[in-house]
């Protein structure tokens, strides 16, 4: 993913991701850089790759210090020399005087134009399908003939020390399939009271809180 | 669930396969018999929560007590662990807590957001907040986990 440094005519605005290795910083600028600006910019790439250290190190360090891992010297580099080189790339008659630029804006209209295809195909696909709230089952949920019957057990109840004071209720499903010499793969699902009911979870929807 | 459990191992498409459908906890003595499909009130501090909590309870409570009335595999390439919306969230966390037991995730709509967060405060580290998946997964190692989304 790459962040975006877009250059307004007046100033340099600079659009957020939190999260993104330095080394991964891509920017785009149009039109004029004086002094002013370039210090501007410089300034708020620093304090990008500041808060983005800060946000990585600060918080996870304090929380997973023993699984942390440590950037890379390759990461600090590439993060270092970041503000040099963008500022090299930027200048507009560098930018201007060569095919390069050319080819840049050339591609960046091509690849909109890709895009905005590409998502107007998605919504054609999609469109006409689906409306809201509706979320038909397919065969893989309903009774199938044929098929042996499994049983569901339960509710039990289930009290234990990891989640002091509570309790809870849990299904088994045994598969007809099922032989006790061999042992079977397993299947966890939360909200069980949900998950066991065979409308399936767009039979409760006013039940939904998180 | 079960239903579709049933068509796919008829169908041969998973293997034989015991599910285990969990609510959350409920604070009471008795789980009240009016929830209905409703959340009982303990859903938070389990789901959204980034801990090993859950993936314990799992692996240290509940499993080995189905597994004393069925045989379970204890290879984790054949255990998988679902949920949706914060449900969702908690079986990826379980996942990733413990890749040693499970290796893969259904996750549906999950909240990957801050509602796990809480500040330091007296006697209390901060906890993270699900939004910081993000960060944690470029940190890491590569898990072999496979989760569809």
């Amino acid at each position: 993913m790459a962040q975006t440094i877009l250059a307004a005519s007046s100033r340099v605005t600079i659009s957020t991701f939190r999260f993104i290795p330095a080394s991964d910083l891509s920017f785009r600028y149009e039109g004029r850089l004086d002094r002013a600006m370039a210090d501007e910019f410089i300034r708020r790439l620093r304090q990008q790759v500041c808060m983005q250290r800060f946000l990585e190190m600060g918080p996870l360090a304090e929380a997973r210090a023993q699984n942390f891992r440590p950037r890379s010297a390759t990461s600090e580099k590439c993060a270092d020399l970041f503000v040099p080189f963008a500022l090299f790339v930027a200048q507009p008659w560098l930018i201007r005087a060569t095919p390069f630029y050319l080819m840049k804006m050339v591609s960046l209209i091509l690849g909109a134009l890709l895009i905005g295809a590409a998502s107007l195909s998605a919504v054609d696909a999609v469109g006409p399908q689906s409306k809201p709230n509706d979320y038909p089952l397919t065969a893989d949920s309903l009774p199938q003939p044929g098929v042996p019957q499994g049983r569901l057990e339960g509710p039990l109840e289930f009290h234990r020390r990891i989640f002091a004071g509570t309790v809870r209720r849990y299904w088994i499903f045994v598969p007809a399939q099922y032989r006790a010499e061999k042992s079977a793969a397993v299947c966890v699902f939360q909200d069980g009271q949900r998950a066991t009911h065979p409308g399936g979870h767009s039979a409760c929807r006013r039940c939904w809180k998180t | 669930m079960p239903q579709v459990l049933e068509n796919l191992i008829h169908k041969m498409e998973i293997p034989v396969t015991i599910g285990l459908f969990i609510t959350p906890g409920n604070l009471s003595e008795k789980y009240p018999d009016n929830l209905g499909l409703s959340n009982p009130d303990h859903r938070a501090p389990e789901y959204d929560a980034l801990n090993d909590n859950y993936a314990r309870f799992l692996v240290e409570e509940i499993l080995p007590e189905v597994g004393k009335k069925y045989r379970l595999t204890d290879d984790p390439e054949n255990r998988v662990i679902g949920g949706t919306s914060s449900g969702a969230i908690c079986a990826w966390t379980v996942a990733w807590e413990r890749p040693d037991q499970f290796r893969k995730v259904i996750s549906m709509i999950g909240s990957y957001v801050s509602i796990g967060y809480q500040r330091a405060h007296e006697g209390h580290p901060m906890m993270l907040g699900g939004d910081m998946y993000p960060t944690l997964i470029r940190r890491h190692p590569p898990k072999p986990i496979r989760i569809f989304l």
